[in-house]
Formats: C-alpha cells, sequence, structure tokens
C-alpha cells in the first residue's frame, strides 16, 4: 500500500529557527522508519527559492546519515534521467524532494522511488511502493530565519490576458500540461481519436492512436483523463473511458513512446497530477465520468467515498493551500488541500474546463473556470478560491463553450499559466493561453 | 448508403450550445405522450406511442444518423451487399446482451426476423422481402429460409428479389431484435427495460448493457393522457417531455416530421356509387381538412407526398352516382380521425349523403377492411420509415393487408424511377384517397437537456439529461 504523510508543525516559540532543520529530520523519519543501512540517492529542488536548496540539502543529508543512510547527492544537471543516475551510482533508492516556501510556509514534497525498472509492479517484499509520497509542511514564521532564506523569487506579474494560441482538429477530451523534460513544457491533448503531444504554442509534435475500445456497450459520454506529471520512467498519463487501457508515455525527444500500460475498466488511474503529487481516481465502468474516489496513491483496494460522480479534476502546479480541484456531477466544485482535505468553501455551477494556476504568483493558486449554464454563452473567469465573489479577471465571451484547461508555466518566466480548450460552434478546438506574463508569448 | 427523404435529428434542448456543462448521469424523464404505450412487442406496434417505446426499449441493427445516413447499431458495420443486391451478409458488433442478460447472438436475430415475419405480425410486410417470408406469414413453416445464420455474430439474409434499400427495413423500429420471454412478452436489448406497466403508463429503468452507452436518466416514465384530462397537458407539473399534437406551454415546440397519414378508403362493395364515392372524396378541400387538425399537419396530394400528382376529374355533381347513405367506419383508437370524419360529414352532407361514422377496435378494423366489409373509411397509417418502397408497403398493408403489401414492396424494391406511378396505382387499386399527413410537437422542460427529436419521429431518449435544480442561465 503506498502511503501518504503530512502534518503541520507549530512554529516554535521564539522565532522560526531549525525549521529547515526539523522538516528534513521529520521528512527523514517518514522516509527511513526503520533504520537499516542502505543507500539512497538524493535530490532536491526548490524552483521557487533557490537559496532554500542547498540549506534543506545539508540538513536532509545529515538527517539520513542519522538514520543508517549513505546519502548520494544528485546535481540538478541529472534530473533528466534522475533514476538512471541514481542505479548508475548503486542507489537502492531515490528519494526526490521539492522544497517550496509560500506564505508563511514551508512546504517539502518528497517522493521514494525504488529504483527498480518496473514503475507498476514493485511488490518485492519489503519494497517500499513506488511513488510514494512523503509531505511535510513546516511552518516558517516570518522572522530573521526565515529572512535568511530570502524571499520568493517572484517575478512582477503583468495583467491577466487570454490569448489565442492554436487550433486542432477533432473534439478534445483531455488536455494536460507540463514538463515532458527538464526545460520543456508541453500540452497533451486527449482527442477522441488520438493523443496528441504539442509544443507551448499548440504546434503538433506528435500523435498516436488510441488503444482499442472495449467489447460490449460503449460509453455514451466519452471522456478521458490526462495529467504530466511524474509517473515513474513517463511523464505523461493518460485513460479514456471505455478503452481497453490508459498508458503511461514518455516524451524525452518529443516522440511520444509508450511506457507501460494502464489498467481500465474501474481501476485507479492518474487524473490529474500537480506540485502536491499525483491524484488517483477511477472512471464509473462504463461511463464517461469518475467515481467519488481519490487518493494520493494508487490504492487497488480503495472504495468510493459517496455515490457522487465527477467530471473532472485539476491539480495546482504550485500548491498552496488549495492543491487540487475536483467538479462534481452537480457542478459543485471541491478545492481541496495538498491531502486531500476540503481548503476552501465548495463553489456552485462551475463549468466542466477548469484549472487551478499560481497566475501571478501570490503563493495561492486562483481558479480559472467558466460557468455551467444553460445559456448558449460561456465565460472564463478568474477567481480566488478563498474570494470566490472577487472575478480577478473575466474573458470576453464569444470563443465557444470551454472544455478542458490545464496548467503550467508555458512562457518560462516563473509564473503558472493556463491553457484553456474551447469548442467553437463550426467545429476542432481551439486553444488559449490565460497569463499574467507581461512579456509575452510561450517559451 | 443514405435513405432519402429522412429528416435530420432536431435536437429539442441545444445541448451542443450549453455552456460548461456536459451531460450528467441521473433522474427520472416523464414523457407524455397521444397514448399510454399498449404494445412493447415491436412486430405488433402501431401508432407514435407504441413506437416511441420501442424505440425506448429496442435495439435494430442499424440506425439513421443525424443527416439520414443508415449506420451501424447492433450490427459492427453496414451491411456487405451480395448478388447485386439480392443478400446481405451482416456481421453482429460483440459483447451484445438482451434486457435478461442473453448473449444477443446472430441465431437471436433470425429467430427475431422469424417471429416478425409471422402470422400475428401487422408489420410482417417489412420483411416480406426476404426469401421464404411469404410461407412463415401463412404459418406453413416456422423457419424463415432466407435467413442463414453463418456463425455466432454472422448471418446473411437473402431477399426473393433484389432489393438494394433493403438495409432500411434494418433500421425500422418494429425490426428490432428481441426474444420470447418464457413467461409471456418479449425481451428487447433496448436502452431502457420494462419494469412496471400501470393502465396510464408505463415505467423504464436504464439499461447498463445497452450496446449504445448507459442512457443518461435512470428511469423513464412513459404516459398517456388523463382520461379526462384537459385538452392541454402542462408540460412541467405532469411531465418533463411532451410529444402530442396539440402545443405546450413552455418552451417552443419542435415539430416532428410528419409521419401520420390518413388515407380514405372506398370499398368495392358501393358498386357502382363506388367511383363517384371516390371522386368526391378526392374533390375535398384537403388543405381544409388539414387546418382542422390539432396536430402540424399538411394537405396530401398522393401517398408519396409530391405533390405532383395529377388532380382528380371534376366532382360529380350533387347526388350524381353517390349513395344516399354512407357509414364511415373508423378505427377506435386514440388518434383516429374524428375531425377529418365530422368534416367529412358535414361535406358530404352538402352532396345529399347522409354519412353515418362508426368505429371498431383494431383487430375488427383491419379485418373489415381486408375483407371490404365497410363503406368507406379513414385509416390511419403511422409510417416506420420514409423510404418511398417502405412507404407504399405500409400503405398497402394497413389498406389492404400483407398480400397486396408484399406485391407493392416487389414492385417498388426494384426501380425507384416507377414509384410514382406504382403509388398512383396503389390508389387506383385500393381506392385510396390521402387526405393529409401529420405529425406530433415535442415540447421540453427547462433543464432537460440533449434530447432529439428523431428521423421517424420517435424520441432519442437514452440521450437526455436532467441540468440540476436550479441552474438555469
Amino acid at each position: 500500500m503506498l502511503l501518504v504523510l503530512s502534518f503541520l508543525l507549530a512554529a516554535a516559540p521564539g522565532g522560526g529557527d531549525g525549521a529547515v532543520e526539523r522538516a528534513a529530520e521529520e521528512l527523514s523519519l517518514k522516509a527511513v522508519p526503520d533504520p537499516a543501512p542502505a543507500r539512497l540517492a538524493l535530490l532536491v529542488s526548490a524552483p521557487d527559492c533557490a537559496p532554500l536548496r542547498e540549506p534543506f540539502l545539508t540538513a536532509l543529508s545529515g538527517a539520513l546519515a542519522r538514520r543508517a543512510q549513505t546519502v548520494v547527492p544528485l546535481s540538478g544537471a541529472e534530473e533528466d534521467d534522475v533514476e538512471g543516475a541514481a542505479r548508475a551510482r548503486g542507489a537502492d533508492a531515490l528519494l526526490r524532494v521539492r522544497v517550496t516556501l509560500s506564505a508563511e510556509e514551508l512546504t517539502v514534497l518528497a517522493e521514494w522511488v525504488p529504483t527498480r525498472e518496473n514503475f507498476f509492479l514493485q511488490h518485492a517484499v519489503g519494497a517500499r511502493p513506488a511513488g510514494a509520497r512523503l509531505l511535510t509542511v513546516v511552518a516558517a514564521p516570518d522572522d530573521a530565519a526565515r529572512a535568511l532564506l530570502g524571499p520568493p523569487a517572484r517575478p512582477r506579474p503583468g495583467p491577466i490576458v487570454l490569448r489565442p494560441l492554436a487550433e486542432l482538429g477533432g473534439r478534445l477530451l483531455a488536455l494536460a500540461a507540463g514538463p515532458t523534460r527538464p526545460g520543456a513544457v508541453r500540452l497533451f491533448a486527449v482527442t477522441t481519436t488520438a493523443v496528441l503531444l504539442l509544443d507551448a504554442h499548440g504546434a503538433l509534435l506528435d500523435e498516436r492512436g488510441l488503444p482499442p475500445r472495449v467489447e460490449g456497450p460503449r460509453v455514451r459520454d466519452v471522456a478521458a483523463v490526462a495529467a504530466v506529471g511524474e509517473f515513474g520512467a513517463g511523464r505523461i498519463a493518460y485513460a479514456v473511458a471505455g478503452r481497453a487501457e490508459g498508458e503511461i508515455l514518455a516524451a524525452p525527444d518529443d516522440r511520444l513512446t509508450r511506457v507501460e500500460g494502464l489498467p481500465g475498466l474501474g481501476a485507479t488511474l492518474p487524473i490529474a497530477a500537480g506540485g502536491a503529487g499525483i491524484l488517483f481516481g477511477a472512471f464509473v465502468p462504463g461511463r464517461g465520468v469518475l467515481e467519488d474516489l481519490l487518493a494520493l496513491e494508487k490504492d487497488p483496494a480503495a472504495r468510493p467515498a459517496s455515490g457522487r460522480e465527477l467530471f473532472g479534476a485539476a491539480a495546482a502546479p504550485h500548491p498552496g493551500r488549495a492543491a487540487f480541484a475536483v467538479l462534481d456531477c452537480d457542478y459543485t466544485l471541491r478545492i481541496l488541500g495538498p491531502t486531500l482535505g476540503p481548503a476552501f468553501p465548495d463553489l456552485p455551477m462551475v463549468g466542466v474546463g477548469f484549472a487551478l494556476a499560481d497566475l501571478e504568483g501570490g503563493g495561492e493558486p486562483l481558479l480559472i473556470a467558466s460557468e455551467a449554464s444553460s445559456g448558449p454563452r460561456d465565460r472564463l473567469r478568474v477567481l480566488a478560491p478563498g474570494a470566490p465573489e472577487t472575478v480577478l479577471f473575466e474573458a470576453e465571451p464569444g470563443y465557444g463553450p470551454v472544455v478542458a484547461a490545464a496548467s503550467a508555466d508555458l512562457t518560462g518566466d516563473g509564473l503558472d499559466d493556463v491553457v484553456v480548450a474551447t469548442s467553437p460552434p463550426e467545429g476542432g478546438t481551439r486553444l488559449w493561453l490565460v497569463t499574467a506574463d507581461a512579456s509575452g508569448d510561450p517559451r | 448508403m443514405r435513405s432519402r427523404a429522412l429528416l435530420a435529428l432536431a435536437l429539442l434542448a441545444p445541448c451542443a450550445a450549453l455552456a460548461g456543462v456536459r451531460p450528467r448521469y441521473g433522474g427520472e424523464l416523464r414523457v407524455l405522450l397521444p397514448a399510454a404505450p399498449a404494445e412493447l412487442d415491436p412486430a405488433r406496434v402501431r401508432g407514435a406511442a407504441e413506437l416511441v417505446a420501442a424505440r425506448a426499449t429496442g435495439a435494430t441493427l442499424l440506425e439513421v444518423d443525424e443527416e439520414g445516413a443508415l449506420r451501424p447499431a447492433l450490427l459492427e458495420e453496414l451491411p456487405a451487399i451480395e448478388e447485386g443486391g439480392r443478400a446481405f451478409r451482416l456481421r453482429l458488433a460483440p459483447g451484445l446482451s438482451f434486457h435478461d442478460g442473453e448473449p444477443l447472438t446472430a441465431a437471436r436475430v433470425a429467430e427475431s426476423l422469424t417471429r416478425l415475419a409471422g402470422p400475428s405480425s401487422p408489420n410482417a410486410f417489412l420483411v416480406a422481402s426476404i426469401a421464404g417470408a411469404r410461407a412463415v406469414h401463412e404459418g406453413r413453416t416456422a423457419t424463415l429460409a432466407g435467413v442463414e445464420v453463418l456463425s455466432e455474430r454472422e448471418l446473411r439474409i437473402v431477399l426473393a428479389y433484389p432489393f438494394p434499400g433493403f438495409p432500411a427495413v434494418l433500421a425500422t423500429l418494429p425490426t428490432a431484435i428481441v426474444h420470447p420471454r418464457p413467461e409471456g412478452g418479449v425481451c428487447g436489448a433496448g436502452p431502457f427495460r420494462p419494469v412496471e406497466r400501470r393502465p396510464r403508463s408505463l415505467r423504464l429503468e436504464a439499461f447498463d448493457g445497452y450496446f449504445g452507452g448507459r442512457p443518461f436518466a435512470d428511469a423513464l416514465e412513459l404516459l398517456g393522457p388523463e382520461p379526462h384530462g384537459g385538452a392541454r397537458p402542462s408540460l412541467g407539473g405532469e411531465a418533463e417531455v411532451v410529444l402530442r399534437p396539440e402545443p405546450q406551454r413552455g418552451r417552443p415546440p419542435t415539430e416532428g416530421p410528419l409521419l401520420g397519414l390518413v388515407l380514405a378508403l372506398v370499398s368495392p362493395r358501393l358498386g357502382p356509387a363506388a367511383e363517384p364515392t371516390r371522386a368526391a372524396l378526392a374533390a375535398l378541400d384537403r388543405a381544409d381538412l388539414a387546418r382542422l387538425v390539432r396536430a402540424p399537419a399538411r394537405p396530401l396530394a398522393s401517398l408519396l407526398g409530391a405533390g405532383s400528382r395529377p388532380p382528380d376529374g371534376a366532382a360529380p355533381g350533387p347526388g350524381e352516382g353517390l349513395p344516399a347513405r354512407l357509414r364511415l367506419l373508423l378505427p377506435d383508437v386514440p388518434d383516429a380521425p374524428r375531425a377529418a370524419a365530422a368534416r367529412l360529414q358535414v361535406k358530404l352532407y352538402d352532396r345529399g349523403v347522409r354519412v353515418a361514422l362508426e368505429s371498431a377496435a383494431s383487430a375488427e378494423f383491419a379485418e373489415r377492411l381486408y375483407g371490404g366489409a365497410y363503406d368507406a373509411a379513414l385509416v390511419p397509417v403511422w409510417l416506420v420509415s420514409r423510404e418511398p418502397a417502405l412507404v407504399l408497403s405500409e400503405v398497402a398493408a394497413a389498406a389492404g393487408g400483407y398480400e397486396r403489401a408484399s406485391r407493392a414492396l416487389a414492385e417498388a424494391a426494384s426501380d425507384g424511377a416507377r414509384l410514382p406511378a406504382l403509388a398512383a396505382a396503389l390508389e387506383s387499386d385500393l381506392a385510396v384517397v390521402p387526405l393529409y399527413a401529420s405529425g406530433l410537437r415535442a415540447s421540453v422542460r427547462e433543464g432537460v437537456e440533449g434530447l432529439g427529436l428523431l428521423p421517424d419521429g420517435t424520441l432519442d431518449l437514452a440521450a437526455a439529461w436532467l441540468m440540476p435544480a436550479g441552474s438555469g442561465p
């Protein structure tokens, strides 16, 4: 069984001294609960706060060493094939750690990856399941110690704008975005006939046919899920309701390559991926909607929490209090925190294409969504989940209903952007970029 | 392969234009029809209400798509034509099942088509072109010779004559594939399965195993009007969907195709008065008759509705050759053309003919028609297809019985260019005067989405879904 751990450390009286050390210590305890000598490759990144990387790497290396681990630090240059690098150094496992500092919280997200070939089929006795996430959230009060770590290097956002990006043939079912390798942010689209790899401008790089349909009844409301994240040797996961299987794909050279299949028909699948990890869910058998089954780990024994059905899910690339959002089939949007607890009050009548993205670098993701309504026109809006009555941006209507959205840093300015797919009346799909990047274009 | 003269699917609610929504599962739809569906056996269904029920409960081998073209339904692909249109090879899609879970196989298809061809089937004319159909209809054999089961999923249908348009037959609702239940009745494979019959309604539940995907609504209630209800049942209070002749309050109605023909027939037993009577009926102002109908209607100049038929000769003068008394027979069915009958009474009285109306139950009505035991009759025919050869055959079946229908189909099957002449010949042979064609109006309550009016005048209830309450624009 996979494991997710989350806890909040109260700020120590008298200041934030040692927050980094305490977070490192807590993570080492969770990662190595029973000390036994092992060789552990360690990759630490702090994408939003570079000065934090070294102190945390030092603190965590020390904490792990105290738990009988021989630590092999990996450099950012090895990120391209970090698992290969870990294997090459003879490591038994890889611990990938991402540290972010937002508002008054130090967030540490870690992934334990056994350095084995097969991602999903690791059932060896004593082996940790792949992709287990060990989440540590540490309060870091605004004091001298925090100042020492340095403020997050936030670019100055411009006004939020909506720009046309590209047009696709066919009907789009799902959209995802994210880096398929270091420095290469890509879009991934699932249509009714194929999966498409697009560059950040929406230009087609590669495509591949869908797996065969399952024999027997069709799925009336054809639907799909897609995510770009860390899926072992692949970076893309998708599944189409009613198809025999989903797939994990890699695109190291902008060519879609199958890594392995994902079981279809009611199995738990990645349905979104972001900074807080991978969100797993499952299609209701025979339907294009998801069960009320949400988990941060792949758990074949998981059962739906209720009879509710979901249209879809989104994950924030840079989570804050909000990390995930799921849309119930009554168009109620639930905004969830990194451990899937409610982060903000539910929002009613949210449209089916939505995303969470920290467009302005404020440390808390915004909601980008349209409104579900019986009217023929659609409105795309940007809201703060904690203050949904304040509309930060509203797009001009007239470009067709929003059918999907995905978030990633497409412009390379360090701020999240959102790609929105609309279905114009004349057919096909149009992609739009929602960005606060004052400089302009996707990279 | 394109079926001629079919209307495109008309969405009653503009699903495609909805903002930010997707169809959702759940809920129940109540559908108010011209009558409560009394018959669920596709081989025996007649009239709009029963065809709507057949669409909800049945599955056909082929379907007509939004543009009027045939597309595979239970079949994996369109039938392969062999022997110049005299034979067709069919292959079923994999994994099909009936409502009771029984596999839907090629053998079951053969049984179902044989059943449709049987003696008790008023829709047997549809498969009259299959080799051996006559013998089955006459009860001489229980095996339809022209249907060969090749494997679990393959069969071959051999016709008695070339009929390239035969696949259109396989898209008509009476050909929906069923198997008889041991306890009586039939078991279908459509999107909904019947669960309860009440005097005024039929309750259906969604069938998860439907080949086209589980319907969005969990349940359907198909309702007939209250016996003593108002003339205009209200949309919303009693039903979410109304398919009836009269207009409804609420959303503007969508008018369906004019598939309800009303024909006047004159019996040869009138002797010398027969032809003057037919001429008097033909000389009636049919536009005037059509205006009397509550439903959308238009006058019908010929059986094929092309309006190209030359006008009848001058009407005979008052009393000239006409009988002094005439008994006008009507079927005792909810959609009987009573308003038209009353108008005929008035118009013929002006010509010196006293018309007495009499009605007969459906079986007796058909028996008297085929046996010539009437003076004149008004015959409502709800077309199951707009394919001209099938239209002629259905009219011939209604007015003259299986033999005449079988002949009409054979004549019409091979030569499309002769259809107008064949229609005129049929009108003359059977002393048929086409009067008008009418349809139904479909209305939906706010919040019902995705519902389409199909080219055959039925509703695509499997595609209908409900917006959450209180989610107006």
